[in-house]
């Protein structure tokens, strides 16, 4: 006999996850266009490879790894065209300055403006344990990294901004 | 999500400017919500980067309407289906034999109306023939439930619950019991159902076992967390193999008696339904860094790396026709190599690559890959899954694989469900409100008859929403 397998419900799983994932990768990419386009591509990849999710965990899972893939690849792109066109002409001011990228006004701005000046590992690992609230071992998959190079690009990730905190202050 | 703030990183020492990050985290991403994307897509200047922002997938609207209706096709090239004979089907038998059930229309009955006709098309090209699900005074010949038997459970897909029915080689319908929420399974003597009874609450949910003689429940299994699929053992049919997703340690095998206590577990690290072989005694899952084959009892029989460029593999089935264990492995990120199946022997030795799909672009967008192969009596029926469903290809010999047609299908089919070394089983999404019939098709690859088992009427809302084939 033959069984039917259940599968995920992707249009639930799009329905639950496309504003949270949008808003993971705007924290990685700056603007929310640029987001929405990760977070669109993060869909199809899922929707591709359904065949290999058996449940909404796993789906997340991937989707989570894709956005953040693809947005570290949207950061790529941009830092491209911004070097051609460095080469080209005085650049024009990218959207995702610190001015544009942040509504808010204040610490926070701030702080986030630091935090973009790491590196995109250290910026991912802080948006996925803080604002993610993921676990270190969830981190680790989801990065595709040891849990140790989680612990330690954390740690070291804190130093920085506190060091360089410190200095604007 | 509870974590501890002050563990692996630091001991607290950058807890103030932890807080801070979280706020700051959350007081950008909050600036991202339903209403700005809405207003965004409104107006298309709004975009800082001037990038597009492609707004709605284009799978969502498919994807949520999909119900699976089942749909077995025949291992046929398309080029040979229009020169299939014509077979006349067996008359359908109403008689109910000494061990049948008496059923009698109740209440709880299918409430879908039409003609049991239990008509099937002669001709392979021949527009499918809707069938009725509507039952007046069938008996239920349990004695005859066999190859080309199905029990599913149909109705309008946004019911949690829908009909429970058994349905013959002919389309005639029984219904069975009350409405349940999904069927998985049906004993190897094909006396006792594997059904959930009802839809899974946050805390778990239970399995059952129906007898079809008195259609009552003989057991009832408690799961913890979600079912995902579940199946009777082939070795220990007293047990029950269930993958599960327990929000509080992930999705799991596990091996349960009819009482639905634990009784072994069949480890693994990567999400994936485990597969049995036609007599229970291997159950293969996913491992870390390819497949691993375990007896019933959870012990390792035996693991094989994934091949060379790749990284994960997933079980498909078990080869009726070869009884080796076929399964798609990719890279972990899909995207760069495409899946292609192998069929990894289960004595042991190097796995054998039956499809492939080479990395980069096709016409038609990336080329995700080759998910699961059946032998055919020619050769290899395989199957794609393009995002929109999964597309048939028939592969010759060292020949380019070619489109398989359907008739009265449209390009894609939606779940695979399997092969009994005669037909290849597969269910294509039948959205609501599609209109016509059509939806579930029933055939033989080798009469190449092509058969309405159930699908929208003029005025019903009738779709599988799960189903079970049963074969001997």
């Amino acid at each position: 006999m033959i069984t039917m397998t259940e599968r995920v419900d992707l249009a639930a799983v799009y329905a639950r996850q496309r504003l949270p994932m949008i808003r993971l990768a705007r924290l990685l990419v700056d603007d929310t266009a640029s987001a929405e386009d990760v977070v669109q591509d993060a869909f199809l990849g899922l929707l591709r490879h359904r065949q290999q999710f058996v449940d909404e965990r796993s789906a997340t899972a991937y989707l989570r790894t894709s956005v953040v893939n693809g947005s570290r690849s949207a950061l790529r792109r941009r830092r491209t065209v911004r070097e051609y066109l460095s080469r080209q002409r005085e650049p024009e001011p990218w959207p995702d300055t610190s001015t544009a990228m942040f509504e808010s006004a204040g610490a926070a701005d701030d702080l986030l403006a630091h935090v973009r000046r790491l590196p995109p590992r250290a910026r991912e690992v802080l948006v996925l344990r803080y604002w993610g609230e993921l676990s270190m071992r969830e981190i680790a998959q989801t990065l595709r990294i040891s849990e140790g190079t989680v612990k330690s690009t954390i740690s070291r990730a804190l130093d920085t901004l506190e060091t360089s905190m410190g200095g604007t202050r | 999500m509870n974590i501890d703030r002050h563990d692996e990183t630091g001991s607290g020492r950058h807890e103030a400017l932890e807080q801070q990050l979280r706020d700051a985290f959350r007081t950008q991403a909050d600036t991202v919500t339903p209403e700005t994307l809405v207003r965004r897509h409104r107006d298309p200047t709004d975009s800082p980067s001037g990038t597009t922002g492609r707004g709605m997938p284009r799978w969502a609207i498919p994807a949520a309407a999909a119900a699976a209706v089942l749909i077995p096709v025949g291992i046929v090239a398309a080029k040979d289906l229009s020169a299939r004979p014509n077979r006349t089907s067996p008359a359908t038998t109403q008689s109910a034999e000494s061990t049948d059930r008496t059923a009698t229309p109740s209440s709880n009955q299918p409430t879908a109306t039409g003609t049991p006709t239990g008509s099937r098309t002669g001709s392979p090209t021949g527009t499918p023939t809707s069938v009725s699900t509507d039952v007046q005074t069938n008996v239920l010949p349990v004695a005859r439930i066999g190859t080309g038997w199905t029990i599913a459970t149909l109705g309008d897909s946004r019911s949690a619950s829908t009909p429970l029915v058994v349905i013959d080689p002919s389309g005639r319908s029984y219904p069975l019991g009350p409405k349940v929420y999904r069927v998985y399974d049906i004993t190897p003597d094909h006396t006792q159902i594997l059904i959930e009874p009802k839809e899974p609450t946050s805390t778990g949910t239970s399995l059952a076992v129906l007898d079809l003689a008195s259609a009552k429940v003989v057991a009832s299994l408690p799961i913890a967390g979600g079912v995902t699929t579940a199946a009777f053992s082939r070795a220990h049919p007293d047990t029950v193999i269930v993958w599960r997703a327990d929000g509080s340690r992930g999705p799991e095998a596990v091996r349960v008696n009819l009482s639905g206590t634990v009784l072994n577990a069949f480890p693994t690290t990567i999400s994936g339904a485990p597969v049995q072989s036609d007599d229970g005694r291997l159950i293969a899952v996913p491992g870390p860094a390819g497949l691993t084959i375990y007896d019933p009892q959870g012990a390792a029989v035996r693991t094989f790396p994934a091949p060379a460029g790749t990284e994960v593999c997933f079980p498909r089935h078990f080869s009726a026709s070869t009884g080796q264990l076929v399964a798609s492995c990719n890279p972990l990120n899909p995207l760069s190599i495409p899946s292609n199946v192998y069929e990894f022997p289960v004595a042991g030795g190097a796995p054998t690559q039956l499809t492939f799909a080479k990395p980069g672009l096709t016409p038609s967008g990336y080329d995700s890959g080759y998910v699961d192969a059946w032998h055919g009596p020619t050769g290899l029926l395989v199957s794609k899954d393009d995002g929109a469903g999964h597309q048939l290809w028939y592969q010759e010999g060292t020949r380019a694989p070619a489109r398989l047609s359907v008739p009265g299908v449209p390009d894609t089919v939606e779940v695979l469900l399997g092969d009994d070394r005669d037909n290849i089983y597969v269910a294509r999404s039948c959205p609501l409100g599609d209109g016509g019939g059509g939806c579930t098709l029933f055939s033989g690859p080798l009469n190449a008859e092509w058969f309405t088992l159930a699908g929208y009427g003029k005025d019903k809302t009738v779709t599988v929403t799960s189903a079970i084939a049963v074969r001997s």
